[in-house]
């Protein structure tokens, strides 16, 4: 083998196209088959104090990152550049750090608000559980690559853009990946594992985002409720 | 029906599927082991070995390779140019000994190489032993008359100023004796000269880097001479500094993690001060109202 153990070429250039196949299959079966499933099953009615301090930073987090890494493989000689002044580097790295550590506090704060009520529990199942787990590890991975591997934003654009493009054009070039560290091997296999286990569980939301929520024209909402407790509530409020 | 039908066509491009990455994936598994010719030798050593050594002419990182093979078994050679991380941990003490002259450097596998290859790299190092000091590659760009240019290198290191063929900068993964907070991906560079040799090994180790990650990042977009050797000015100059401005890593991680931390409570107060009043209007009605009911 090309210096590449057998582990590495499953890892690195066979788990990838897996990955990516059970995500695209799965997804389009189970949207024909059980197109109401998709939804990430909200326990917002359940309880919502708490949920707030946690899906709040996690979402806000997630979404920067999401589309941090994007840039970053998409467009990493604008990013390259503009890491090419130092302040500019600092700020993005430690935004991102930030960011990366609201999703942790976040993530974490809904998984202790899922163990500590039995309400929450019994509408949690077991791919909730592994889908947690997996984007803990995820999360840690990458805060731990964030700190201890400075700048990740410099050498993802150098390194790992290049290694994602060769798996794109379907010719996987795993020459990048052989010095790097154990916890960002660790932080791309674990993606690849979360897009395979993507289309079982409560993260296919992701695809039917409401999006036109935010163009579409405004609608007119009415209360059906008893109209005297209404009126009540109108004059206290207008008083 | 729906789903029949897409089971149907998933199962006519599964074999397709495999076909193509299977295919691709080829060239990863199959090694090349034909032995090499003289002229492909000699091309495969300039490519991959003469960052470091040179057969004839003295050490550069690595130890002169001429007459290599009438110091050390061959077989030993092989095995150690096979897989040198494993020799080392096995503790042999030729290759511990090696390791020392080295700076404690130690050489890194090259990918792809085989038995084959091995053997063909080393008859084409007894052949040119025979022969005349060979001239490095170097050689040609250590010119004395250029003025050193330190400054230019900094700006290199930093990315102030971009390479010529769009590679990442030093500071990317580097930190040095510079006043600018490097990355920590790869080793601190502030005593890299003297770790790696002086000036014709860095010369050396820069028009071709060894190591895993920056062989497969400048393989792509190698340095030019002049980028090289303004960086080598600067790691010399850093050599000969008595001010090191290069902060401990434990002061980096640490200030690092207090801005991110600081940011993290900025954003939970921030995030309190926009949301503080979500639960009024009429969503706290309707919770007081099923809270008043019981």
């Amino acid at each position: 083998m090309t210096g590449q153990s057998a582990l590495n070429i499953f890892l690195f250039a066979i788990f990838p196209y897996l990955a990516f196949f059970v995500f695209v299959f799965v997804s389009i079966q189970r949207y024909l088959s059980r197109p109401f499933t998709y939804s990430s099953l909200s326990s917002q009615f359940l309880e919502n104090r708490r949920q707030f301090w946690g899906i709040i930073p996690f979402h806000y987090g997630i979404i920067f990152l999401f589309f941090g890494h994007l840039a970053a493989f998409v467009v990493p000689s604008h990013v390259l550049a503009w890491n090419g002044v130092a302040w500019r580097l600092y700020v993005l790295e430690i935004t991102a750090l930030i960011f990366g550590l609201l999703t942790l506090i976040g993530l974490m704060q809904l998984i202790f608000r899922r163990l500590g009520d039995h309400k929450l529990l019994r509408v949690t199942t077991p791919a909730d559980w592994v889908l947690y787990a997996l984007l803990l590890i995820q999360i840690i991975a990458g805060v731990y690559i964030a700190v201890f591997y400075r700048w990740g934003s410099s050498w993802f654009s150098s390194v790992i853009t290049p290694y994602l493009w060769s798996i794109f054009k379907l010719n996987p070039d795993l020459s990048y990946l052989s010095g790097l560290p154990f916890m960002v091997k660790l932080h791309i296999v674990n993606a690849f594992l979360i897009l395979a286990v993507f289309p079982f569980g409560r993260l296919v939301h992701l695809l039917v985002v409401p999006n036109p929520y935010l163009w579409r024209r405004t609608q007119v909402v009415r209360w059906y409720r008893n109209p005297r407790s209404a009126l009540k509530a109108f004059i206290s409020d207008n008083g | 029906m729906a789903t029949n039908k897409t089971k149907t066509t998933s199962l006519v491009n599964l074999p397709l599927f495999a076909l193509i990455i299977g295919l691709n994936l080829l060239p990863l598994i199959s090694p090349v082991s034909a032995p090499l010719d003289e002229q492909q030798a000699a091309e495969y050593f300039q490519k991959n070995c003469a960052a470091c050594h040179k057969i004839g002419g003295g050490r550069m990182i690595g130890p002169d390779l001429k007459d290599v093979t009438s110091r050390q078994d061959r077989e030993w050679l092989i095995r150690f140019m096979l897989d040198p991380q494993g020799v080392l941990n096995s503790g042999d003490p030729y290759a511990l000994k090696l390791q020392k002259e080295a700076n404690g450097v130690i050489m890194y596998t090259i990918p792809g190489m085989t038995r084959e290859i091995a053997t063909s790299l080393l008859d084409y190092i007894e052949s040119r032993s025979r022969g005349e000091v060979s001239s490095s590659v170097t050689d040609t760009v250590m010119a004395p008359t250029i003025p050193p240019d330190p400054v230019a290198g900094d700006k290199i290191f930093s990315g102030l100023t971009p390479l010529t063929n769009s590679a990442p900068a030093c500071i990317t993964c580097h930190s040095g004796a510079g006043p600018r907070i490097g990355g920590s991906l790869g080793p601190d560079l502030s005593a890299v000269f003297s770790r790696l040799n002086g000036r014709e090994a860095l010369m050396a180790w820069l028009s071709s880097p060894p190591t895993p990650t920056m062989r497969s990042v400048f393989s792509q977009s190698s340095l030019t001479t002049d980028e090289a050797r303004q960086l080598v000015d600067l790691f010399e100059r850093w050599s000969q500094m008595k001010q090191n401005y290069g902060q401990s890593n434990f002061m980096i991680v640490m200030s690092v993690l207090f801005f991110g931390v600081g940011g993290v409570v900025i954003s939970y107060l921030f995030m309190a001060g926009i949301w503080s009043r979500r639960f009024q209007s009429a969503r706290r009605r309707l919770i007081n109202l099923v809270k008043e009911r019981g």
